[in-house]
């Protein structure tokens, strides 16, 4: 019998007279440092953050907007000279690539001849190793951690 | 729409009282369900992270302690399950630390409520034996025993809850209530 209802009462009666046990006083302190920690400084938005930050980071955001500004004519001029070097510079690579990967291809198809029945046997193998292993673990599970219990 | 500095720490101040409200209903819930207060106290404070990050929706919520008292169950469940073997034959001895702060709260009840010193003795050596016995119990019996008789779950819940036979459930209980009843009689 795995109820008795007047031991089930007993017990319920004597939890209910146990007094609810009290939180120690580190927790508080704990949480709240964990809280903080979670919160980064920028959480709260530029116009909250400290005037010092606030006149930095403008003067940053100054500077990169005047260096961007200087710099563009030269950084375009050699973007657009890389790019015409490149163009040139594939299309008479690109003749030698697909002669290339056609002959890995022709050598791939010849090995994959050759070593096909061993490879489907070891994956045959692998998967019949694979399935004894879960029926394996399963039986485990189910008589060690699926079983009643004992005292 | 941006936050002042000064709603930053109101909002604190509110998740610190919120805190300081609802701590010793968590960490009641975390104590028994895992049978030590450093566990406890670790799974009640990853419970407070979660309700800070949902404050808004839950801080003014009735439905408050009834989610915090849901996510402890699931939190403390999955460090059981993560960090020792469910079902695992003993429990951890609770250290002495430990045991000196639960015998101070149950003092401390005893003087609050007003009872005679002899009546107050008995509890107080009651209680302790109980929770004792309870903390001893192995996790396989302290857990669903935890779970009717302090969070209301009905057998077929804490067999759902934990993915256990429901046979299995009313059984380790049984044993769980005889166990604590021998400690109970053994005074």
């Amino acid at each position: 019998m795995n109820v008795d209802p007047d031991l089930e009462r007993l017990i319920d009666r004597e939890f209910k007279a146990l007094p609810g046990p009290r939180a120690p006083r580190t927790l508080l302190p704990r949480v709240m440092t964990a809280v903080r920690a979670t919160r980064p400084a920028t959480h709260a938005g530029w116009f909250s953050w400290p005037l010092v930050w606030q006149i930095s980071s403008l003067a940053a955001m100054l500077l990169i907007v005047l260096g961007a500004a200087n710099f563009w004519p030269v950084a375009a001029d050699t973007v657009v000279a890389l790019v015409s070097n490149l163009a040139a510079d594939t299309s008479s690579r690109l003749g030698s690539v697909i002669r290339e990967t056609e002959a890995v291809l022709s050598a791939a198809d010849t090995i994959w001849r050759v070593a096909q029945p061993v490879v489907v046997g070891m994956l045959v193998l692998l998967a019949t190793m694979g399935a004894a292993c879960a029926m394996l673990g399963a039986a485990l599970r189910s008589v060690v951690l699926g079983g009643t219990s004992r005292l | 729409m941006e936050h002042s500095t000064t709603d930053v720490q109101s909002s604190s101040d509110r998740f610190e009282a919120f805190v300081l409200e609802y701590q010793d209903l968590v960490f009641a819930t975390a104590v028994r369900l895992l049978g030590g207060r450093t566990e406890a106290e670790d799974v009640a404070q990853v419970v407070f992270l979660k309700a800070f990050q949902r404050f808004d929706q839950i801080r003014d919520s009735p439905a408050a302690p009834g989610w915090l008292k849901t996510v402890t169950r699931n939190a403390c469940l999955n460090h059981l399950t993560r960090y020792r073997s469910r079902w695992r034959l003993f429990s951890d001895l609770t250290s002495r630390r430990g045991a000196d702060e639960r015998d101070m709260d149950i003092e401390n009840v005893a003087v609050e409520s007003g009872i005679s010193p002899l009546t107050r003795l008995e509890r107080t050596e009651t209680n302790q034996r109980l929770e004792q016995a309870l903390h001893n119990l192995p996790d396989h019996q302290r857990v669903p025993l935890v779970l009717f008789h302090f969070e209301q779950l009905s057998y077929l819940d804490i067999a759902k809850t934990l993915g256990v036979a429901l046979a299995k459930v009313k059984t380790d209980i049984h044993r769980g209530r005889i166990a604590l009843k021998v400690a109970l009689d053994g005074m």
